[in-house]
């Protein structure tokens, strides 16, 4: 876990907020970000960023590819 | 072709004192030491200690920050081990699961697979006569000694009440006071996973 003020490492569906359309948007930033701020730095730039799915539906347990996984983009935010 | 058949068996005699090194003795070392850390914390065998939240720092590489766990070791040595598990309600991810001394998970039950709200586990060993009653759920431990670990899913633990309220629920699952016991030598328990292999 990335050290941190606010004692965040992740966000869950209770906590993160959704926009209007139910999508959301993390953001990992050492900068305050409007929207589901992940605060802190790496000092090479990486980090390894973990899924996890509790109870999930056993069409997945079955099939895990089916899964629509996050998108990530990396280098847009300050 | 004497010098071959030596170097063949030194080659065989290695790999097998590796595998035994890597297959046998490093899982049963890795749980001596998980052990001793639970029982700093605990100071007894078969008794739960709460550990909330993982918090920045640690050396696990993929802890998860929203997991609160207790943990702590059984001894089934001297009879039957009771956990009087509670499960927290309210569709909340909730799991047990123990572990043999060499490390081997041999059980897992979790809130979707409980027989019921508050149900008992007793930890037993093969040989051990055990009758039990219809409450119980009755579970064949490969080693007289192990470790257990229960899981409880906080959705943000940045609400002080919120996990409060975890804290609260994952105490509720507890050893049963008959089989706590006092804390014999560890060299002891790591001598007697060897001898059932």
């Amino acid at each position: 876990l990335i050290p941190n003020p606010l004692d965040r490492y992740s966000f869950s569906k209770t906590s993160v907020r959704r926009r209007s359309d139910g999508r959301w948007l993390v953001s990992f930033s050492p900068h305050e970000q409007e929207e589901n701020w992940l605060p802190g730095a790496t000092v090479d730039g990486k980090l390894k960023l973990v899924l996890r799915c509790y109870g999930p539906f056993p069409g997945l347990l079955e099939n895990p590819g089916i899964a629509e996984l996050p998108h990530i983009a990396a280098g847009i935010i300050p | 072709m004497r010098e071959l058949l030596f170097w063949a068996l030194i080659t065989l005699a290695l790999a097998v004192f590796l595998h035994l090194a890597a297959v046998w003795y490093l899982p049963r070392l890795i749980t001596l030491v998980s052990a001793r850390k639970l029982l700093r914390t605990s100071g007894r065998w078969n008794v739960l200690s709460y550990r909330g939240l993982p918090k920045a720092g640690g050396k696990a590489l993929t802890s998860n920050p929203d997991m609160a766990t207790a943990s702590g070791v059984y001894d089934a040595t001297a009879g039957p081990v009771r956990i009087a598990c509670v499960l927290p309600g309210g569709d909340r991810y909730w799991s047990l699961s123990l572990y043999a001394w060499n490390t081997e998970n041999f059980y897992v039950v979790n809130d979707r697979t409980a027989p019921a709200q508050e149900f008992s586990l007793v930890i037993t060993t093969s040989g051990t006569r055990y009758g039990g009653s219809k409450n119980e759920t009755l579970i064949v431990s490969p080693s007289k000694k192990g470790v257990i670990v229960v899981r409880m899913l906080v959705p943000d633990r940045s609400d002080r009440g919120e996990l409060e309220r975890v804290e609260e629920a994952m105490k509720k699952t507890a050893i049963g006071s008959e089989s706590v016991k006092p804390l014999p030598d560890l060299r002891t328990a790591a001598g007697g996973a060897a001898s059932r292999g």
